[in-house]
């Protein structure tokens, strides 16, 4: 895509010392900016303590290592990054001296970090072991996000550190240029997705996003940035390739704020960095890609989620805003308008959604994300009022990804989200045909979301974690046996109808088992929308006549009754499941201590196993 | 005397992988480390809170630059190499893993320091202001003892640190040999002394001893090797040629510690590195050197002290011994011995390092000196044969530096000590003709040592500060006018005489005024043994009449009666006794100052005998 425009790195305009960030000296920009979000960035501030600043000691590096836990260190690590942004903030704001002395330090601590890789991911670093190699030759989401937040200390308080010494500028400068010359110089990442078979995920716009505001930045030498934006044109072309038409993320819609956004930031710092030379805002898969999160998106500060994604999700409405205008499409910009709270402009949902602990680091490091929040806020504020409606239903065919309304607002009656797809997507859950069902805003079918990441998440004992586990999605478990990960564990003969009254989906799992246990099993679900039912069948031919169990997992009460099972949610909205045979039930609460998890659910989650004993049949159940 | 017959380095047989210390592996050596040694070892450990090592922050290194401050950084400094090297020794002996987890922080802590230059030195480093320069291009005291700590940690525990990754001892090798670089190609390091007129110090020899304990140790190309010894030898030689023959060193004492210590244990090194091709320890100025410490030694590890000297400093018995041992000077050997026996011994740490340096800049804690209490203890402790023979008196000549005493054992009857010299000296305090009485081991008339070292310390203020003053040592000011700095501010018609029990010391020190007011001031201190009598005249003409004062420090309790003043401290009592009529004034010299607040229990007082009496002569005893 990219490439086939640009020939050679010699046919590309780039703009050295492009000026993406205001300086602290334009004090008009900060004045009337920060003015509004000031409230969240002074009371986010007192977080964080200078006295209780922690070394990132050899020790905390080798834990994720030694015992697999990996928060210890990225508490410490993304703590010194998120008070550094945040403070660059505020003194940009009062411009009068009170946080330079926490911005040097945080600035000085940081440049000292041995490696800016965070130990989960140092085991791609050549000659890495417990501890990194002396050499760097690898760069990780977050060795260039800090690469981008020390651009964007360099560019806005680059004047001031200046007064105070004059050898931390072009400290910053060298230790930048470094990764960007990594960047440019080496094709063996992972990430570039150069190898045969490898497919390029959120790790490729993400890091090209982060590393192409430090280029434009450090790099004043003009043939250098060429290459290196001729690089990052045959990064980005990996990723765009293997992205589907549709725009569908199959690693869950977390990673979209990630993935695809960062893909827009990608497109956005080309455009301006090579005077417009770069665009492709008006492309039919770049348009998909940008929709995609309004199609996912339920509500509240919340997503339909599935494979590595909790429920809950940061809200980028600034940076989503940002490339809507840029793509100029009108249904996002108003879908970023909707999501704009004005008694909050770090948005009300994003800032739970970050109580709630991201396991990605939090906003605040995310510089660009913050920069557009407080670049873009007034003029969102200033939008006339949207009445955005999404559209109720939509179906990404690529990934078989549905959701499904009463009408535009997620909070009204029933909501349905289901997926085929196959067992080896990105941050793969083993979740082929799961579904989830909300009403009127209340959670009573749901996907759990993943745990806390530690060393087992991105290991072979993956799937020993009960989030990734099919015994834990709302599928079915036959005579014992779950449905297994990997890419040919697939469903088959999807089947979406979408019409006014109806929404239909249909798919085969049978395939997403082990070879000796099923032939056929196709899942039917029918939202009827008038009548607010969905109509489930399971239709089914098993090698064997066995047990079988449906499984759904709930955070609510329940209580059966007959062949119906009522779900009961606190506020004393109910859920109905009748099914059309007898069988066992059991509840099962699930046993956990992880800490995301428990801030997503808190203590109570339960599974619900519906029992049955067949070989062939077909069961049906209506869900009210 | 050094290159003196080596014409390159090409003639030089240098030795790498030079085993220095036993690795731990060498259980023979690392299970036989005594018991009470251990547990001092093991105390001083329990001193670090591996929870609170604090952070070498950016503001933190710049407060030598803002304020002056310098020991806010250092104590964080040289703890964490402090508790490395400590740990490490504990480790080698207990070699169960106990440390290992500390020990990885630490070097990794270290190896992710900007630089190992302290803040008060920064200024040296092209291209420093208030923070360092990305890439290290000098060497100060600390990074050489830094890259000393590093490769001690390499030889003595590499292959425990490469079991735990392989990423820490190539890190070591990479940033100690890059100074080891810096050593070798660099003319330009003041310290040097290559400069014209630039006169050598301690930097020059403690600098060159922790870089050839780093060079034998991480260096594997022999070529590099020999270039660096030559280096080595060239330097030395900067700080040896102009070094007296008698051995004194006038920085004071504290700082022979590091200064002829440190060049002794460059020989040494050079010695072992070279397989003897390099020995110097015939030479009669290195025997001097080695005697120096001896002669100022008074007692319970206190010095005859001056300039920027404490009176109490770490012994160095170890080392000293080790030292004396190679150079086969029994009498030093058997001085190490008694500094064990009557100090060390019976101490619940090892002051070596500790009680002196503690008072200026944190627990430094050199390795090769710990090592060295390590390995011979035992030896110094089963040592037999003659007791140390210590002359009652000494005589410097080179610094005009006397130290006297009733018998061998200070503790016993006066003590003396007092100097001439000049105002230009290495780390001077103005203190031409000053000098010292004790009286059965306790302190009357004092020299008040050094403050904690600031930014002032070695600027422009530095005679600001009333401890390097004239008005606070125990000399005369005369109509307002003190001594002044400069090495043209000079003691004459220097003279000592020792005969019949009498020890006597004359000299004028006139010189060391400003033109104008003093002609000529005879200060004659005789010592009468027999009659433990000390008689001062001060035979003086001054160009016009004026005030004049004598000004004495003292920790004690002060009375007058008449004619004489006491000085009364807990069960003893030193009378000083005039021959003419003075106002008298005891002043108490306020200070925040925690390195004198420590040293001396509180602050000093000042006493100032005035004369107005047209006269040209006073004369006074003090028993």
């Amino acid at each position: 895509m990219f490439c086939e425009k640009v020939l050679s790195p010699l046919r590309l305009n780039v703009k050295t010392n492009l000026q993406l960030f205001p300086k602290i000296s334009d004090r008009k920009f900060w004045e009337e900016n920060v003015k509004n979000p000031l409230a969240f960035f002074e009371e986010n501030v007192k977080k964080y303590n200078p006295a209780e600043r922690k070394p990132l000691t050899a020790a905390l590096y080798r834990r994720h290592d030694v015992d697999g836990d990996r928060v210890a260190y990225e508490n410490v690590y993304f703590g010194r990054r998120a008070e550094l942004v945040n403070k660059i903030i505020l003194e940009c704001y009062y411009n009068d001296g009170r946080y330079m002395e926490d911005i040097l330090d945080l600035v000085w601590m940081i440049l000292e970090e041995t490696t800016w890789v965070i130990p989960a991911h140092n085991f791609r670093n050549p000659g890495s072991d417990s501890l990194p190699a002396l050499e760097e030759k690898f760069v990780d989401l977050f060795a260039a996000e800090t690469a981008c937040t020390m651009a964007f200390v360099y560019q806005v308080m680059g004047e001031k550190i200046e007064e105070i010494s004059v050898n931390v500028l072009p400290r910053i400068k060298e230790r930048l240029c470094g990764l960007v010359d990594l960047y440019t110089e080496r094709d063996d990442m992972y990430w570039m997705a150069f190898g045969e078979n490898s497919r390029a995920a959120n790790w490729n716009p993400w890091i090209t996003s982060n590393m192409l505001v430090t280029a434009f930045t450090v790099v004043d030498d003009k043939e250098k940035l060429q290459k290196f934006v001729y690089k990052a044109l045959r990064v980005l072309d990996r990723y765009y390739e293997v992205y589907p038409m549709d725009g569908a993320c199959d690693e869950g819609p977390v990673y979209w704020t990630q993935a695809g956004l960062s893909f827009m930031e990608d497109l956005w710092l080309l455009k301006l960095g090579t005077d417009g030379q770069i665009d492709i805002f008006d492309d039919e898969k770049v348009k998909n890609t940008l929709e995609f999160f309004m199609k996912v998106y339920t509500g509240q500060g919340q997503v339909m989620n599935f494979a590595d994604s909790s429920m809950n999700v940061p809200i980028y409405y600034a940076s989503i805003y940002k490339a809507a205008k840029f793509a100029k499409n009108e249904k996002v910009i108003s879908f970023a308008k909707s999501l704009y709270d004005p008694e909050n402009v770090n948005s009300k949902a994003n800032q739970d959604a970050t109580k709630r602990g991201m396991n990605i680091g939090g906003a605040m490091t995310k510089v660009m994300r913050i920069m557009d929040i407080i670049t873009y806020s007034a003029e969102i504020e200033n939008l006339p009022d949207s009445g955005f409606k999404p559209d109720s239903d939509y179906y990404l065919a690529s990934t078989q990804v549905l959701t499904a309304r009463l009408d535009s607002d997620p909070a009204k009656g029933l909501f349905l989200g289901a997926k085929g797809g196959h067992n080896g997507e990105h941050h793969n859950h083993n979740d082929v045909g799961s579904f989830v069902v909300y009403k009127n805003g209340i959670k009573f079918l749901i996907d759990s979301g993943n745990m806390q990441y530690r060393r087992e998440t991105f290991t072979e004992e993956r799937y020993n974690l009960i989030s990734t586990r099919s015994g834990y999605h709302n599928v079915p478990m036959i005579d014992g046996v779950e449905q297994r990960e990997g890419e040919k564990f697939s469903a088959k003969n999807a089947v979406c109808n979408i019409d006014d009254k109806k929404v239909f989906f249909s798919v085969d799992i049978a395939d997403a088992y082990p070879g000796n246990v099923a032939e056929k099993w196709v899942r039917s679900l029918e939202y009827d929308k008038a009548a607010q039912v969905i109509s489930v069948s399971e239709d089914f031919n098993l090698m064997k006549e066995c047990d079988f169990s449906l499984n759904f997992l709930t955070p609510q009460k329940s209580e059966r009754n007959g062949n119906t099972v009522k779900l009961v949610a606190e506020n004393g909205e109910t859920l109905e499941m009748t099914f059309s045979s007898d069988f066992d039930f059991e509840i099962e609460k699930v046993e956990y201590d992880d800490r995301l998890l428990i801030s997503n659910w808190g203590e109570d989650l339960y599974r619900l196993s519906i029992k049955f004993h067949a070989k062939s049949d077909k069961i049906t159940y209506t869900i009210k | 005397m050094f290159c003196d017959n080596i014409p390159s380095y090409l003639r030089l047989n240098v030795k790498t992988n030079l085993q220095l210390f036993p690795d731990i592996s060498d259980r023979d050596f690392w299970n036989t480390v005594p018991l009470d040694t251990l547990e001092k070892f093991e105390k001083m450990a329990q001193d670090y809170d591996p929870e609170n090592r604090g952070m070498l922050t950016a503001s933190l290194y710049r407060k030598f630059f803002l304020d002056g401050d310098r020991t806010e950084y250092q104590k964080i400094y040289f703890g964490r190499r402090g508790e490395l090297v400590i740990k490490t020794i504990l480790e080698c002996h207990y070699n169960d893993g106990r440390y290992m987890e500390d020990i990885v922080d630490l070097v990794w802590m270290i190896l992710e320091e900007t630089t190992w230059t302290v803040p008060a030195h920064n200024r040296y480093s092209k291209g420093s202001d208030s923070l360092p320069v990305s890439e290290i291009n000098y060497i100060d005291l600390f990074s050489a003892e830094t890259a000393c700590t590093m490769a001690f940690v390499y030889q003595v525990i590499g292959r425990k640190l490469d079991e735990v990754s392989v990423n820490i001892t190539n890190r070591i090798k990479q940033k100690t040999e890059h100074i080891v670089d810096l050593y070798i190609n660099h003319e330009d390091f003041w310290w040097m002394a290559f400069y014209e007129g630039i006169r050598a110090s301690n930097w020059n020899a403690w600098i060159s001893s922790s870089m050839i304990a780093t060079a034998f140790i991480v260096v594997d190309d022999e070529e590099k090797l020999r270039k660096f010894t030559y280096k080595a030898l060239r330097v030395l030689d900067r700080y040896i040629t102009p070094y007296p023959l008698d051995g004194a060193c006038d920085e004071g004492a504290s700082y022979w510690g590091h200064a002829g210590l440190s060049l002794m244990e460059c020989l040494w090194m050079l010695k072992m590195g070279t397989n003897g091709q390099l020995d110097f320890f015939g030479e009669e100025k290195i025997k001097n050197t080695l005697e120096f410490f001896m002669k100022m030694y008074i007692s319970d590890s206190e010095v005859y002290n001056f300039a920027d000297a404490p009176y109490k400093i770490g012994t160095n018995f170890a080392t000293i011994y080790k030292i004396a041992k190679v150079a086969e000077n029994e009498n030093v050997m058997a001085f190490a011995k008694m500094l064990y026996d009557t100090v060390e011994k019976n101490s619940e740490v090892i002051p070596a390092e500790k009680k002196g340096q503690l008072l200026r800049t944190g627990e430094r804690c050199n390795p090769l000196r710990a090592f060295d209490i390590v390995k011979f203890t035992p030896e110094i402790a089963n040592m037999q044969g003659k007791d140390v023979e210590i002359s009652a008196d000494y005589y410097l000549e080179s610094t005009q530096v006397l130290t006297s005493k009733a018998d061998m054992d200070a503790r016993k009857g006066i003590f003396l000590g007092a100097k001439g010299g000049h105002n230009g000296e290495h780390h001077n305090h103005n203190d031409v003709g000053s000098f010292i009485v004790y009286k059965n081991g306790t302190k009357f008339l004092v020299d008040s040592g050094p403050m904690t070292y600031r930014k002032e310390t070695f600027g422009e203020l530095r005679y600001t500060l009333w401890t390097t003053r004239g008005a606070y040592h125990n000399i005369p000011v005369a109509d307002g006018i003190e001594q002044k700095e400069g090495s043209e501010f000079t003691a004459s018609a220097v003279n000592y005489e020792n005969k019949d029990g009498k020890v006597k010391f004359a000299l004028d020190i006139a010189g060391a005024y400003p033109a104008g007011i003093i002609k000529k001031w005879v200060r004659t201190i005789e010592y009468d043994k027999p009659a433990q009598l000390i008689t001062v005249s001060e035979d003086f003409d001054l160009e016009k009449e004026c005030d004049i004062s004598l000004n004495f420090m003292t920790p004690q309790k002060v009375e007058r009666n008449g004619n004489t003043v006491k000085l009364i401290a807990e069960g003893e009592s030193l009378e000083m006794k005039f021959d003419s009529d003075f106002d008298f004034e005891v002043e108490t010299v306020e200070t925040e100052d925690a390195s004198i607040l420590k040293l001396w229990g509180g602050p000093l007082s000042r006493l100032s005998f005035r004369f107005k009496e047209k006269k040209n002569k006073i004369t006074y005893m003090i028993k």
